[in-house]
Order: C-alpha cells, then sequence, then structure tokens
C-alpha cells in the first residue's frame, strides 16, 4: 500500500500551525490572571482569543480534509523518543465544536456569572479547561493524555466549585473522588503498557501490541482504560458523579463541560480502541462495549425521565448520548464511526445550546424546578421555541443533525447485524423526544401563573442569555441542513480511525506501518 | 524484588481503598493519597527493577534502570500533590459551609431540602 497518495492537495499546512489550538487558549488564560480586578479587559481577551480559536481550528479541519494527518514533534525529537502531537481530521472536528461551544458558553457567562466570579479567575479557568482539551485531543503519547486530562479535571474542579455554596462543594468532592480513582487505574494502565512494550508513543504502541505474541495481558490492560476512560466519559455503570454535579454548577460551566469534557473520554475510548486494543474485537468490541453502550443509552433516559430537575435531566441525558457514541465505536465499521463521530459532533453543539437555553429559562423563572415553572412561552416565546428546536434536535427530529447521525447509526447497526442494539437506540430516541416533550410541557406551556411575579422583570433581559443557545441550536441545524458534507467529513475521519496503519505510516513512517499491516495480517486472518 | 514491590502496591491500594470508604472527608483524601503512593510504585515496576543501577544513558554504560518510569512518577507525584491539596482545601471550605465533614450527614442535608428526587 502507498500511504503517500493519500496526501493530496496543494499546499500541506506547516506542522507549527497545529500547536496553536494549545497555544491560543493557554497564552490567553495566563495574560488573564494578573487581570483578576479588570473584568471589561477579561472579557475583551477572552472573547478575542477564542474567536481566534474557531478561526484556527475551522482551517485546521479544512486542512486536515485533505492532507488526513499533521505530526508536531515536539523539539524535533523523532517520533518515539520524543514526544509527538498528531492530529488527525477526528480531533480537529472535535477541536472545532469544541471552540464553538466555548465561545457561546463565554458570551453566556459574560451575561450571568456576575462581577463577583468574574474576579475570581473564571474566565482564565474556562480558557485552561479549553487548551487542556484541545491538548487531550492533539497528543500522540498515552502518557500525556493522561497529564492532559489532570489538567482538564483540575480546571473542571475549580470550575465546579467555583462560587463554593455547600451543594456544589459537595457535588464537586464526589467528583474529585470519582476521577483520582480513575486517574489512578489509568496510571496504572499506562504503566503495565510500558513494561509490556517499552513505548508509550501511541502509534509505536499499536505496532508493538500487534507484535506481542501473547495478547492476554493487553486484553487486561484494555480493560483497565475502558474503566479510567468510561468514568470520564460517564459511561454507565460509572456515570454517577456526573448528574448531581451538572445539577449544581453554573450554567456556562454545565454547558462547557457537558460539550467538552466527558467528549474527551469519548475520544480516548475511540483512539485506544481503533489504534491500540483492535485484536479480540470479538470480545472487547462486539460484546462488551455494545452491551455497555446499549445499558448507557437505556440507563441515561430512564434516568432523565425521572427527574424534576432541568439540569439534571439534562445531565442525564448526556449519559443517554454517550450511550449512542459508544455504538458508534462498538461496531468497529467505517459507517458506525461515521454515525458516532457524527452523533459526537452533534452533540457538542446541541448539549451545551439545551443548557444554555435551560439556564436562560431559570433566570426567567428563577428556579430549575420543573414543576415550580410555568407558562414561560407566554412571557419569552423566543426561548420556548428555541428549546422547543434543540430538544426535538437532541431527540433526533429532522432537519437537525441528529437525525443525520442517528439515521447512520442505525443502518450501520442494521448492516452490521447488530439488530437487537439497534432496535433499542430507536426507542431510547423516542424515550429521548418523550423527555423533551414533558420539560416543553411543564416549563414552557400551560397558564402563566405559575410565574413568581417579582421575576417579571428578569423576564424583559433575557434576550442577551439567548443569543448564544439559539445560536448554536441554528449551528445545529445548518449542521443538519449540510448533512452530506457533515457526513462526507465524518466518514473520512471514520476512515483514518478504522485503517491504524495510516496513523502509524503518519507518525512513524512507513515501515513500522507496514509491520503493524503484516502483526495484524497474522492475528486476523 | 519485583514481588515485594507488587505485594506493596496491592497493600496500598487495599488500604487507600478502604480509607477512601470512610466517612471523614479527611480519611477519605488520606485514602486517595495512599492509592496515588500504590500507582507511582507499580509505575517503577513497569520500568523493571534493577538494584544499585543509575538511571542514565551515556556512553559506556551497559547497566541501568530505565529513567523513563522515574520521569513519569515524577509528573505524576507533582500531579498528585496539586490534587492532594485542592483536595484538602476543598475539604476545609466544605466543612466550613455546612459546618461537617462527615459525608453520611452531608447526604441527610441534601435530602432534607428536597433537591433528591
Amino acid at each position: 500500500m502507498n500511504f503517500a497518495t493519500r496526501t493530496k492537495g496543494t499546499a500541506p499546512m506547516s506542522e507549527h500551525f497545529v500547536f496553536l489550538p494549545l497555544l491560543i487558549p493557554f497564552v490567553a488564560a495566563v495574560a488573564l490572571l494578573p487581570l483578576a480586578r479588570r473584568t471589561r479587559l477579561q472579557r475583551v481577551i477572552a472573547a478575542s482569543a477564542v474567536l481566534l480559536l474557531l478561526l484556527v481550528c475551522a482551517r485546521l479541519v479544512v486542512a486536515l480534509r485533505s492532507q488526513g494527518l499533521i505530526v508536531y514533534e515536539m523539539g524535533g525529537w523523532p517520533a518515539p523518543y520524543g514526544i509527538v502531537f498528531a492530529v488527525d481530521l477526528f480531533a480537529a472536528l472535535l477541536m472545532l465544536m469544541g471552540a464553538i461551544t466555548a465561545a457561546a458558553s463565554l458570551f453566556f457567562a459574560f451575561g450571568s456569572v456576575g462581577p463577583q466570579k468574574e474576579r475570581y479567575f473564571f474566565y482564565p479557568l474556562l480558557l485552561f479547561l479549553v487548551a487542556a482539551v484541545n491538548g487531550a485531543l492533539m497528543t500522540g503519547d498515552i502518557f500525556n493524555l493522561y497529564v492532559f486530562f489532570e489538567l482538564i479535571l483540575i480546571s473542571s474542579y475549580l470550575l465546579f466549585s467555583h462560587g463554593g455554596r455547600a451543594g456544589q462543594l459537595k457535588e464537586s468532592f464526589k467528583f474529585v473522588l470519582l476521577n483520582m480513582i480513575s486517574s489512578a487505574f489509568l496510571l496504572v494502565g499506562i504503566g503495565g503498557l510500558y513494561a509490556l512494550t517499552g513505548t508509550l508513543n501511541m502509534a509505536d504502541l499499536a505496532v508493538k501490541v500487534a507484535a506481542l505474541p501473547d495478547k492476554r495481558i493487553a486484553a487486561a490492560l484494555a480493560a483497565v482504560f475502558m474503566f479510567s476512560f468510561g468514568v470520564k466519559a460517564a459511561m454507565v455503570p460509572l456515570f454517577f458523579w456526573l448528574p448531581r454535579a451538572y445539577g449544581e454548577v453554573a450554567t456556562p460551566v454545565a454547558a462547557l463541560s457537558a460539550a467538552v469534557s466527558t467528549k474527551v473520554g469519548v475520544y480516548a475510548l475511540y483512539r485506544v480502541f481503533t489504534l491500540i486494543f483492535i485484536h479480540h474485537v470479538e470480545y472487547t468490541h462486539k460484546a462488551v462495549l455494545m452491551a455497555l453502550a446499549v445499558l448507557t443509552m437505556v440507563i441515561g433516559v430512564l434516568g432523565a425521565i425521572a427527574q424534576m430537575n432541568v439540569k439534571r435531566l439534562l445531565a442525564f441525558h448526556i449519559v443517554s448520548q454517550i450511550g449512542y457514541m459508544l455504538f458508534g465505536l462498538a461496531m468497529l465499521s467505517v459507517a458506525g464511526l461515521a454515525g458516532g463521530i457524527m452523533h459526537i459532533m452533534f452533540n457538542m453543539i446541541i448539549k451545551p445550546a439545551l443548557f444554555l437555553v435551560a439556564g436562560a429559562t431559570e433566570q426567567v423563572t428563577g428556579t430549575a424546578d420543573l414543576r415550580k415553572m410555568s407558562g414561560v412561552i407566554h412571557r419569552a416565546p423566543a426561548l420556548a421555541f428555541t428549546f422547543l428546536a434543540g430538544g426535538l434536535g437532541l431527540a433526533g427530529v429532522p432537519p437537525m443533525s441528529g437525525f443525520i447521525s442517528k439515521v447512520t447509526l442505525f443502518y450501520a447497526g442494521f448492516l452490521g447485524g447488530h439488530y437487537l442494539a439497534t432496535a433499542v437506540a430507536v426507542g431510547v430516541s423516542f424515550l429521548t423526544l418523550f423527555s423533551m416533550i414533558k420539560i416543553f410541557r411543564m416549563a414552557y406551556w400551560g397558564p402563566q401563573d405559575g410565574l413568581p411575579s417579582k421575576q417579571l422583570k428578569a423576564a424583559r433581559g433575557h434576550g442577551l442569555l439567548l443569543a448564544p443557545g439559539a445560536a448554536l441550536v441554528a449551528a445545529g441545524l445548518v449542521m443538519g441542513l449540510g448533512g452530506s458534507y457533515l457526513i462526507d467529513y465524518a466518514d473520512a475521519a471514520a476512515r483514518w480511525l478504522m485503517h491504524p496503519a495510516w496513523y502509524v505510516a503518519g507518525v512513524l513512517g512507513e515501515s513500522s506501518a507496514q509491520a503493524l499491516l503484516a502483526a495484524l495480517e497474522v492475528v486476523a486472518p | 524484588m519485583e514481588t515485594i514491590v507488587a505485594i506493596l502496591v496491592g497493600v496500598l491500594f487495599a488500604v487507600g481503598l478502604y480509607m477512601m470508604m470512610q466517612k471523614t472527608m479527611l480519611r477519605v483524601v488520606v485514602g486517595g493519597n495512599l492509592l496515588s503512593y500504590g500507582t507511582f510504585l507499580a509505575l517503577i515496576l513497569s520500568g523493571g527493577l534493577n538494584k544499585g543501577m543509575v538511571p542514565v544513558l551515556v556512553e559506556g554504560v551497559e547497566e541501568y534502570v530505565d529513567p523513563v518510569p522515574q520521569a513519569l512518577i515524577l509528573t505524576a507525584i507533582v500531579i498528585g500533590f496539586g490534587m492532594t491539596a485542592f483536595q484538602l482545601a476543598l475539604a476545609y471550605r466544605t466543612y466550613q459551609e455546612t459546618g461537617t465533614d462527615d459525608l453520611d450527614e452531608l447526604r441527610h442535608e441534601d435530602e432534607g431540602n428536597g433537591a433528591h428526587e
């Protein structure tokens, strides 16, 4: 196979450009630290950094569509010895969606967090979170993945406990503990892989693990990684920290975390289970991951139906949607992965949109409890219809892009013969629709008398808060209408994931890729 | 030597997890710490133990200890210290806000104000 043929396009992008998605938010965050008292200046810098990041990520996606993979060698050291950043289309797409969400969350934060929090490093923390997420998406070194995970976590911990209400602190404590255990297991897994292969570079790991004569220890390590990333991705049965923690935090934090933090866990699962642990597919993917995916879908949506707090309800939907993404991975086919990637992308847009609109509604009604709110549609019709559009999109009603990603997943499921799992996925979609209608009926529909009169004035100022959420819903709509382009990109990204040898060739060179192919041939006849 | 350290890793994990299941926040934090020490030792093992050798790679040196795990542990220890400091601060703030560091009581408080659904 000739690996060079995939690199078409005119001018390959400079490898230094790849570093910008990490550098921009990081430098901006550091620059904000001494400006704690000057909130207006903080806003200007943070907003310009995020918008710049958006442009860079968009450019990166376009470049990677033709270039496939960009490898950045730190300090010029070549791959197995030095630390490399290897960005493929999948990572770039997630970075772009993350940047869009970060921009929306930031603009929502301008109108909602208040000067008290702004002075206590709210914006720098938000930017550190974005930088850490981008780092985790870009890195080609499994230990650096751990480091960036810790950076994501420490930013999240601070953002989750920011403000210091008792409920927040309590939920943060649980969140910290669970993630500490998962990080400890991640380290043990990395240590095990290093003991087994003597390398930390993911491409090199792929080659070396494939060449192992006995892969049973690697399979055991796969379970360790599945546990660790599963906690971070909020996969059933490891999701208990999520709904309560997200129910407590400030809206922009919940929105951004919902979009990026759990998705990085999913990304890590996608990465290691398409690159390194691909030797016991019948067991790891088709049995374990598939079962966990189905359980995650069902338990997440059932949890959502039982909730009466809007934020917690939406948080349970994160869990349920993670199930769809894992379903795509569990199929391990181009169609399945493409559907999964599209679902991740769409969720990174629509989930924060719903959180932001729900947050704006909370400002109007003064409560997040569904039983206490009613008739918002009379006071703020735009808010109500934005929520309805977003909610229907999440459930997979066309023309939102959730429809396209779900149909792709169902199609891949039938094609792969996973009839039961696909049927469950279809059923869960209806339950999602049901719970969205429930929010709409209880919060927005009905008589107006549920609203406390002191909230009447607050209702006037919700326009600014609505705008970021509405922009995200509109972005979801655009993604749905431009579905054929979206499928094109997701399909290209999925093809890269399905051909680990391409990734290896980009990072380590062609001879290593041939070695991987030879080893894989031995394993899978 | 490897066997002894491996057993030690297991002991640290067991003690750490046991401590994490206690009711007092401070004990939970200490348990988390012991758990991370267990992982550091496990990382040391990943490079193989070579007693009395130095972790250097220069020309002429034939016998050495793999330096990579040591670099990894250094990073992990720094991160672990940061996390512990944060956890202690968080536990202390929670104690200040709620007046208790008993995790059971914290849960009851939550159910009392109707937030549980």
